[in-house]
């Protein structure tokens, strides 16, 4: 490439990526923003900065509550849900089973329907059977939701290098649950730990079923939700920036526990 | 094969397929049989018909909120991948190696922010006495405060920025995936980088390409709190209709049979594009 | 710590195809055997059924005289080390090795003791503590092996252990192996398509085409005396005539080629013996054939001898028997230099081809005409199927 063209090439990228990433980062910032603003409303000019939304957040009981709730449920729906993906994938991936398309099929099925149809279809179960609404239910939902893309991320990475290392555990005289627990499990790490988190930010961030499917203990994004619906409230704005921050936590303890930690053996294969 | 291998094989993949079905596959089955009663004086009978569908093709407004949705959907599909590609390119060719992962994990941060907070934000800033109207004020570009907000511009400005974050992270992987002896190869065959971009790069990526924009079309499609939040009530789209029969007259056969439409339109988009989703084991 | 294998009758399909064909072998105790044959012959299907991951459509498999056909791979006295080593990733070294043990309720400290003797066995005992992904292919290579020998299999199959490594250090890998089985005493079955990785390891080699043994015996059997022509031609390098037999008389067999008739010895270990009139292939080693410009005047004289004290009726008006014969006049069509000979193809007046090995001085150019000679001692006689 002349270098002429190469200065403009870059020099157009890097005015591309600035405002890419000013338009990304526009809304959040605006919101971290305001959550600081010493002021009932969200416009300019900026007066502050303060904490005092934030403080208010923390003793609202409801909104921590909530926050505990969403908590519970992401947990327990992610463990379920890798659970449940994990060993659907082990065992399409290992055994030929009739009508394996199909069933790869049905279980990846939720993927392509909208959440409200899969709420509200629960919603309508649940009603005609007379499950009352609780975080069981919005847990159930959320499993629904992450058992697919548990299932798909641990199926992808499942290879045919690793039938020989089960094959020599077997071999070596482990039982299949044994070879499950200490070969298996652990190979997988990796791809089980993604699904995790992948499932627990998904969980932890959803609306939809959550909504349709609690009555009183309701999730953070319901909450947050009621919070919008009453009106402008300040307290919106130190909510949000926390569930922010609570996912890039976790986001960040992902990529430092899980991705930097095998990353170096991924590449190595 | 004896009854117990077999149960061997099957005993791992049992519990999840008992759920999907349990909790799929079987309130689909209670929508489409709700679909098929009827509200009548506060009670749901069951009347076995398809007056609900028949009522919905009929009504324009209803038809209206289903082709906007549909509108709305490949409006910003398009918009997406036109604007992530690049990002993506910029982060895989232009950015160096050990920056990558960073960029893209900036790239991609916003997203997770909740999800109705991040609509909210949107209204911060394109409200009428949001950022954006106050800067363009300030700076004297316009005189009245526009009005973005409560209109389709804003769900979509709000729904590109969702999806942009998405694909750029799809396309990347597609990017990263491809091995640099093909541009190698086209370049020492005398092609230029427009061309090998283009004879090259792009028809490789393009499979990734689609599945992104499969999954934006139908999350956007389904989406219900984006154009709630940013829309407002002006224009509806499906999904808003669908919840309106529920809060406020638990008309649940209305919207069921409603839900069911728009299962069909996404299955219908889904076999259109269907040749270029393989989203197979590799 | 050792036992005999016997293979008998055993047929295996996939589906419609036939991967193994009535296959009945024994092999001894104690002795490092080598699966040989093309990919797709069959030679690691019949390890697998050696090791239990499959179950044959037909036939049995016996260790020292027990069936164990049924017997799952965990619970039979062979273990097996794989083409990919496949170490489990997430383990040390140490645990590697030691996870067999762990298997049968050893304790921690029983284990890592083995564990540790046998990477020294292999020369890394300093490396216990790391994973495989720190490890070159040649020392995932021993890892695997050491794993394999923890539990004190009497049987050891080996499957392609050594086709990711590079050359020099697959001759080096084949040498400790062998040192190792001498050592251990195991019986080692050793799958390989490297026709001199075989003849560098083996006690005896098992040549596998198409589902079926082909030959079985010591290396320099099969490569002295091959049972087929197909086991002629993967053991190393065969020119390949056709023949039909005239006459058998006194263990010398009278057949007639296209450079006349040659009187050869029978080679028994082709079967069933032959009779006049059959058609036959005559199969001729490189380095057997010689260019007579760098013939010996030994050579020359006693060719001389022979023709003179074998007048014979054939197409040439000689027969040639435990001497040498005249192949004709060859073309040089092709050469190349091989460090300890150089390989030449020979295009004959016959129109045939012959693939010929010069000493490493003679000084040969395309387009030269030699004539070619062959001690009909040499010259293998097999059945042309």
């Amino acid at each position: 490439m002349h270098g002429v063209r190469r200065h403009v090439v870059n020099t157009l990228s890097a005015f591309y990526a600035v405002l890419i990433y000013g338009f990304i980062f526009l809304p959040v910032g605006v919101l971290v923003l305001f959550s600081f603003q010493d002021s009932r409303l969200p416009i300019m000019p900026f007066k502050g900065p303060t904490l005092k939304w934030y403080e208010a957040v923390l003793s609202d009981s409801r909104l921590t509550d909530s926050m505990i709730n969403s908590f519970i449920v992401a947990m327990g729906s992610s463990v379920v849900a890798v659970l449940l993906g994990f060993l659907a994938a082990f065992g399409l991936a290992r055994y030929v089973l009739p009508a394996r398309g199909l069933q790869r099929a049905l279980l990846t099925a939720p993927l392509t329907v909208s959440y409200l149809i899969i709420g509200l279809g629960l919603l309508i179960m649940f009603n005609a059977m007379g499950v009352p609404r609780s975080l069981w239910t919005i847990g159930i939902g959320h499993v629904v939701i992450n058992t697919p893309l548990c299932f798909a991320i641990i199926y992808s990475q499942f290879g045919d290098h690793q039938v020989n290392i089960e094959r020599a555990a077997h071999d070596l005289g482990a039982s299949e649950w044994q070879t499950l627990w200490l070969v298996t499990a652990p190979m997988m790490m990796p791809s089980i730990l993604a699904s995790f988190f992948l499932a627990l930010t998904f969980s932890w961030d959803e609306f939809i079923i959550s909504f349709l499917l609690s009555r009183f203990d309701v999730t953070l994004p319901v909450e947050i939700w009621g919070l919008l619906r009453s009106g402008l409230n300040p307290k919106t704005n130190a909510a949000g920036s926390m569930v922010f921050l609570i996912s890039i936590v976790l986001l960040v303890l992902a990529e430092l526990l899980v991705f930097r930690r095998f990353n170096g053996r991924v590449n190595r294969k | 094969m004896s009854a117990q291998s077999s149960w061997k094989r099957w005993r791992l993949v049992l519990p999840a397929l008992l759920w999907t079905v349990a909790f799929f596959i079987v309130p689909l089955g209670f929508m489409v049989v709700m679909s098929l009663w009827h509200r009548i004086g506060g009670k749901i009978v069951a009347t076995w018909n398809f007056e609900n569908y028949i009522e919905f093709f009929t009504k324009p407004h209803l038809v209206k909120a289903l082709l906007n949705s549909l509108e709305i959907g490949l409006t910003v599909t398009v918009i997406s991948i036109f604007l992530a590609y690049p990002l993506a390119w910029i982060i895989a060719y232009r950015v160096p190696e050990r920056w990558q992962r960073t960029a893209l994990l900036l790239a991609i941060l916003p997203f997770w922010t909740s999800y109705v907070v991040r609509s909210y934000a949107w209204l911060l800033v394109l409200a009428k006495q949001g950022i954006v109207n106050s800067f363009l004020l300030d700076i004297g570009i316009i005189a009245e405060p526009l009005a973005i907000a409560s209109s389709r511009y804003a769900t979509i400005i709000g729904f590109v920025h969702f999806f942009v974050m998405l694909l750029t992270l799809t396309i990347y992987a597609n990017l990263r995936q491809l091995s640099p002896n093909y541009a190698r190869a086209a370049a020492d065959l005398g092609a230029g980088p427009l061309r090998t971009f283009w004879h090259i790069i792009l028809p490789l990526t393009l499979p990734g390409v689609m599945v992104g924009g499969f999954l934006t079309f139908v999350l956007c499609v389904g989406d219900y709190i984006t154009p709630k939040i940013l829309g407002g009530s002006n224009e509806l789209v499906l999904p808003q209709v669908i919840m309106l029969q529920i809060g406020r007259r638990a008309d649940f056969p209305n919207a069921a049979a409603m839900s069911i439409i728009l299962m069909l339109v996404v299955t219908a988009a889904y076999v259109l594009c269907a040749r270029w989703l393989k989203m197979e084991r590799s | 710590m050792t036992a005999t294998v016997g293979i008998a009758q055993v047929c295996h399909r996939y589906g419609s195809f036939v991967a193994l064909t009535d296959i009945n072998l024994t092999i001894e105790a104690g002795s490092f055997a080598v699966l040989l044959g093309p990919s797709g012959c069959g030679k690691t299907t019949l390890l697998s059924v050696l090791g239990g991951f499959l179950m044959p459509t037909s036939g049995s498999v016996l260790l020292d005289g027990v069936d164990v056909t049924h017997v799952a791979p965990a619970k039979r006295a062979t273990t097996t080390m794989f083409q990919d080593y496949a170490l489990f990733p997430h383990m040390t070294l140490l645990d590697n090795v030691g996870f067999g043990l762990r298997m049968r309720g050893q304790s921690k400290k029983q284990r890592s003791n083995r564990a540790l003797e046998l990477l020294e066995l292999v020369g890394l005992n300093a490396s216990a503590a790391k994973k495989p992904h720190e490890l070159s292919g040649g020392q995932k290579q021993r890892v695997a092996l050491a794993r394999a020998l923890a539990v004190e299999p009497d049987v050891l199959l080996l499957d392609e252990p050594l086709g990711a490594l590079d050359l020099k250090l697959r001759r080096q890998m084949q040498g400790e192996l062998k040192a190792i089985q001498k050592r251990v005493g195991t019986t080692f079955i050793h799958v390989t398509h490297d026709q001199e990785e075989a003849m560098a390891i083996a006690d005896q080699i098992i040549v596998m085409n198409k589902g079926k043994v082909e030959d079985h015996g010591s290396p320099e059997s099969i490569y002295l005396n091959p049972r087929t022509a197909f086991s002629a031609a993967f053991m190393g390098e065969a020119n390949l005539i056709e023949g039909t037999v005239e006459s058998a008389d006194e263990g010398f067999l009278r057949v007639s080629t296209a450079f006349g008739m040659l009187e050869v010895p029978a080679n028994h270990n082709a079967k069933p013996a032959f009779e006049a009139g059959d058609s036959a292939l005559l199969c001729l080693r490189p380095e057997h054939i010689h260019a007579v410009h760098d013939l010996s005047e030994r050579y020359l004289s006693e060719r001389y001898q022979s023709e003179r004290s074998q007048p014979g009726p054939s197409q040439s008006g000689r027969t040639h028997r435990g001497a040498v014969m005249n192949l004709g006049q060859g073309t040089v069509v092709d050469h190349a230099f091989f460090g300890s000979h150089q390989r030449c193809q020979f295009k004959m007046q016959t129109g045939q081809h012959l693939s010929v090995h010069l000493p490493q001085a003679a000084k040969v150019a395309s387009g030269d005409e030699l004539p070619l000679t062959i001690d009909t001692a040499s010259v293998i006689l097999l059945r042309n199927e």
